[in-house]
């Protein structure tokens, strides 16, 4: 892991407004070091634009936050302070999957040397010169996530990374989320899929209307319900 | 500043890299359609022409001078460049990978100005290494019509000076215009809010 920061985030009463509407109102959410944090909530809750702005790419309209202890608008190496995989379709149409990796290692400041080991990392060695283009989404997934891995970054944020991943990769990813929680990372993922909360993360934090309506960890979470299904039902106010 | 200028030469780097490759834009239409469609009209202009000047008959043939020596070179290889340019400008952000630009360089100017600087460069040494070795050989293989191309004439050095700065001129990278009107245009609405909603509060 990358120098001596103090692995995080930190949201601080956060709002984000876009095209005229308030997607995420005051959403506050704490992000430590060594967990594997689950950001849940229905489609278009506001998930994945608080991960966007968290990664710096949307602006936010109040409040704060902050990235390993500082804020990372305009941080000179951001693959280095936070590694993003928010989509599995970011990538040059034209590039091979170890090509796309180069150009992102040169973009970021980061040595080439460790595409090989992340590629490997990924399970992407012997498709790594073939076109992205002819890639499954497992495996764009796969790149995406190894994208992710090349700044070595004490904090990760993750958007569905397990869609489309076959029953090898999702225990892959699995073990990866493990490994990461257990080098001290702190780690952010969105997903709808409960059974792997259940299996890998530490704490949820659940988003509706763009409010963080609960935050607890997964034990925490569940407790009084059937189920962790049914516990998120229930905070979202779908159940009673 | 110093931190936009090293991103500014990541940014020049990753072009680069970006680039490269067996599908790269300047194997498939650089190399064929910047160098060697030039050179092969050249070539070609050159050779009816020399020909044509040999043949005793009716068809007079002018010698030409080194300012018309190198009009295919000027056409096509600054046409292609800037193509090229304007694709690679337009692809950038296409899609998803908007999100991932905007993570690398969050400075909204540094890919434009990269890609400025890395197809500039490009299209500068590519047309004045063209103009310059054209300016040479066609003297020396087709004497009759260009024996009075000369490189070290007051023309032919005006050429390699001015080349470079017609190539890689911002004007003629278009695409990016649009983007830097669009940031402006923002930056003037928020500008004039801002102003509107200072002249309300203090009536």
């Amino acid at each position: 892991m990358t120098g001596a920061l103090s692995p995080g985030i930190e949201i601080d009463r956060v709002s984000i407004r876009l095209a005229g509407r308030e997607i995420v109102r005051e959403a506050s959410l704490r992000v430590a070091g060594g967990e594997v944090t689950y950001l849940l909530g229905r489609n278009g809750a506001g998930k994945s634009t608080l991960l966007r702005a968290i990664a710096g790419i949307v602006p936010v309209s109040a409040g704060t936050i902050s990235v390993n202890g500082a804020a990372l608008a305009r941080a000179p190496r951001p693959l280095a302070q936070i590694g993003t995989h928010l989509h599995p379709d970011g990538f040059h149409s034209g590039h091979t999957g170890v090509r796309h990796l180069r150009w992102l290692a040169t973009a970021s400041g980061i040595n080439p040397a460790r595409v090989g080991a992340v590629l490997e990392a990924v399970g992407l060695t012997s498709a790594a010169d073939r076109p992205v283009t002819g890639y499954s989404l497992g495996m764009r997934q796969r790149l995406g996530i190894a994208g992710a891995l090349l700044g070595d970054a004490p904090t990760l944020i993750l958007d569905e990374p397990l869609n489309g991943l076959d029953i090898m990769g999702i225990r892959w990813m699995r073990g990866l989320l493990a490994d990461l929680a257990a080098d001290g990372r702190s780690v952010l993922v969105a997903s709808h899929l409960f059974d792997e909360v259940r299996r890998s993360g530490h704490r949820v934090a659940v988003v509706d209307g763009g409010r963080i309506v609960a935050d607890a960890g997964v034990d925490e979470f569940i407790d009084g319900h059937a189920s962790l299904e049914d516990a998120y039902l229930s905070t979202i106010g779908e159940i009673r | 500043m110093p931190a936009a200028l090293g991103q500014l030469r990541r940014a020049v780097n990753a072009e680069r890299v970006r680039t490269g490759g067996r599908r790269s834009v300047l194997l498939g239409v650089v190399l064929p359609g910047a160098v060697l469609l030039p050179l092969v009209v050249t070539v070609v202009v050159a050779t009816v022409s020399e020909h044509f000047s040999k043949v005793s008959g009716d068809v007079e043939v002018v010698p030409v001078g080194t300012t018309n020596s190198v009009y295919w070179i000027l056409t096509f290889t600054v046409t292609v460049w800037c193509c090229v340019a304007a694709y690679t400008q337009a692809t950038a952000d296409r899609g998803d990978l908007g999100d991932l630009g905007r993570i690398l360089f969050p400075r909204s100017w540094t890919g434009v100005a990269a890609r400025w600087v890395f197809y500039g460069v490009g299209a500068a040494v590519c047309t004045v290494t063209l103009a310059a070795l054209t300016m040479i050989a066609l003297p020396t293989f087709y004497p009759t019509v260009y024996g009075d191309v000369d490189l070290l004439s007051a023309d032919g050095l005006r050429f390699v000076l001015t080349i470079p700065v017609y190539a890689a001129r911002p004007w003629e990278f278009p695409s990016a215009w649009p983007r830097w009107w669009g940031i402006r245009r923002r930056r003037w609405r928020s500008c004039s809010a801002g102003c509107t909603s200072w002249r309300t509060r203090s009536r």
